[in-house]
């Protein structure tokens, strides 16, 4: 069980007792695994579950964007996902990158997607099953792809949310919303300044999961985002707007706060803007001092 | 070759071995970690402190309920075998051997599971610092090693970056584990930060002795100490002689 009252985030016995219908070539049920570590799929993942690349597949490195409706709708078609499929999505590293995914499917506008608790080493913790066997389903077709702008702010946006006061989370590491840090090491992700967006408050990505990367309770998570003063308007980045769509999970789909929109061009293009205004130094805030 | 450096810094009471640097900040620790593999690894360190630095680390590392290890709220269920190697005036070689580390989350674990067997470790413990050096063959995860560690820290940890280049030198300042009182040690570091070890001296015996404010014999008898000290361990040393004799 998972201590949430909602049916977005599946515990793995849920998916465990639904097994057979994600190995099936029906496309009513469908796994997808989103890695931060590609090839952790290949030493073993959940039966039926499709691998995705985060950087291959769910990203745009031409656009630096992410991928085209076209683009997405053809690649769900081709892994046998159409719009009707109840799709899961887990991950290694806590769901970090399955959180993208999630976010990713959420504002295309895909009805019923879930997220696994735990990802795929909550998975591992169980004892379920593994297996090496890669699913090959029959293509589909998948329309109707339609971008939802009400989870996602650009930059202009975002200037405009600072002047109305919306919250601003940053879920990167202390250090670098300090400033301390401008490129991360092994990382492709660097900026000419470092600091934060003035205003926001840095509540790093890992702060609401448990040590077995499980969700922390609903209260217990409410009580971080309460002590960090967030309200209900709230906009999320990091670094280049992956693991801010975990908290941007976590806060919209979790917590049900109104209106919660995902930073895509991130610190990566906010800190390389001209004149774009920022702030550094300041101490990580998850007390909300 | 490459590596990647940074530092844990502990806020006192988040870590008892930490907390036995914090306590005696005269007190250095370095060591040399092989890890074998995502499952177990061992760890050669050199502590130079005060007897009863010494003693409660010993009594830490040999306390099997004591974990040690862990970055997280997660504490290491490994199993654990220490044996002291070396137990001199003012310092201690602890051998330390880590099976079943896998659940566990401390760097050597989370570096297995991101970065290629064969990973080398340097640490220099000293005050509330804890500092890494990781030598690797390939850095093509490091930067998921990066944010998990900077992620998970429990609270009172924190991380500061170093460096991430082409692994250069190995072990060039083992010296500085070697014990010297702390008099000495002071005495030592007034003479070199004042430049009375340049040629020609920068400063004399009485400027240092005043600054210092000890009289000039008591200075120089620490000085004459401190170097004979240095200069003995130094050739003990020598790899020659550690082969040979």
């Amino acid at each position: 069980m998972t201590d949430h009252a909602t049916d977005v985030l599946v515990p793995p016995e849920w998916v465990a007792a639904r097994l057979d219908e994600f190995v099936a070539d029906d496309p009513a049920a469908r796994l997808l695994e989103v890695d931060l570590d590609p090839s952790s799929y290949e030493t073993g993942h959940i039966p039926g579950a499709t691998k995705l690349d985060w950087k291959e597949d769910l990203q745009d490195s031409t656009a630096f964007d992410i991928p085209s409706v076209a683009d997405f709708e053809a690649l769900l078609g081709e892994i046998g996902i159409t719009p009707e499929s109840t799709v899961v999505v887990y991950g290694d590293m806590m769901n970090w990158f399955a959180g993208y995914g999630y976010w990713l499917l959420s504002y295309y506008g895909h009805a019923d997607v879930r997220l696994l608790d735990g990802g795929r080493d909550g998975w591992l913790a169980e004892g379920y099953e593994l297996t090496d066997e890669v699913p090959e389903f029959s293509p589909r077709s998948y329309t109707g792809a339609s971008p939802n702008e009400s989870i996602r702010v650009d930059r202009a946006e975002v200037e405009t949310a600072m002047e109305r006061g919306t919250s601003l989370v940053d879920v990167r590491t202390p250090e670098e919303y300090r400033g301390e840090v401008l490129a991360p090491p092994g990382w492709n992700e660097g900026v000419q300044r470092g600091g934060h967006i003035p205003g926001a408050v840095n509540v790093p990505w890992s702060q609401v999961v448990d040590a077995d990367g499980r969700f922390k309770s609903e209260e217990t998570i409410r009580e971080i985002y309460r002590e960090a003063g967030i309200d209900e308007e709230v906009v999320v980045y990091c670094r280049i707007g992956e693991r801010s769509a975990l908290t941007w999970f976590v806060l919209h789909e979790l917590l049900g706060y109104e209106s919660v929109r995902n930073y895509y061009g991130s610190w990566v293009e906010w800190g390389n803007t001209v004149g774009a205004p920022i702030e550094r130094g300041r101490r990580a805030g998850i007390r909300g001092e | 070759m490459r590596e990647f450096t940074f530092t844990i810094e502990y806020e006192r009471g988040t870590d008892p071995i930490m907390d036995a640097f914090i306590d005696d900040p005269d007190a250095v620790a370095r060591s040399l970690d092989g890890f074998v593999t995502e499952e177990r690894f061992w760890r050669i360190e050199r502590i130079a402190g005060s007897p009863a630095t010494l003693d409660r680390i010993e009594d830490i590392r040999f306390d099997d309920d004591t974990c040690g290890e862990s970055l997280t709220e997660r504490d290491c269920e490994a199993t654990r075998y220490h044996d002291v190697l070396e137990r001199g005036e003012g310092r201690l070689v602890i051998y330390t051997y880590l099976d079943g580390i896998s659940a566990c989350e401390s760097v050597h674990t989370l570096s297995g599971k991101h970065l290629p067997p064969g990973l080398v470790f340097e640490t220099l413990r000293s005050e509330n610092r804890h500092s890494w050096r990781v030598l690797m063959r390939s850095d093509a995860k490091v930067g998921v090693l990066y944010d998990e560690l900077a992620a998970r820290l429990r609270e009172g940890l924190s991380f500061r970056m170093g460096h991430l280049r082409d692994a250069d030198g190995w072990q060039r300042d083992s010296l500085a584990s070697v014990s010297v009182a702390a008099e000495q040690r002071a005495a030592l570091q007034a003479a070199v930060e004042d430049g009375y070890y340049e040629t020609p001296r920068e400063t004399t015996l009485d400027e240092l002795a005043d600054e210092l404010d000890v009289p000039r014999s008591t200075l120089s008898y620490r000085l004459r100490q401190a170097e004979s000290q240095l200069a003995r361990r130094y050739v003990a040393d020598d790899e020659r002689d550690r082969w040979l004799r």
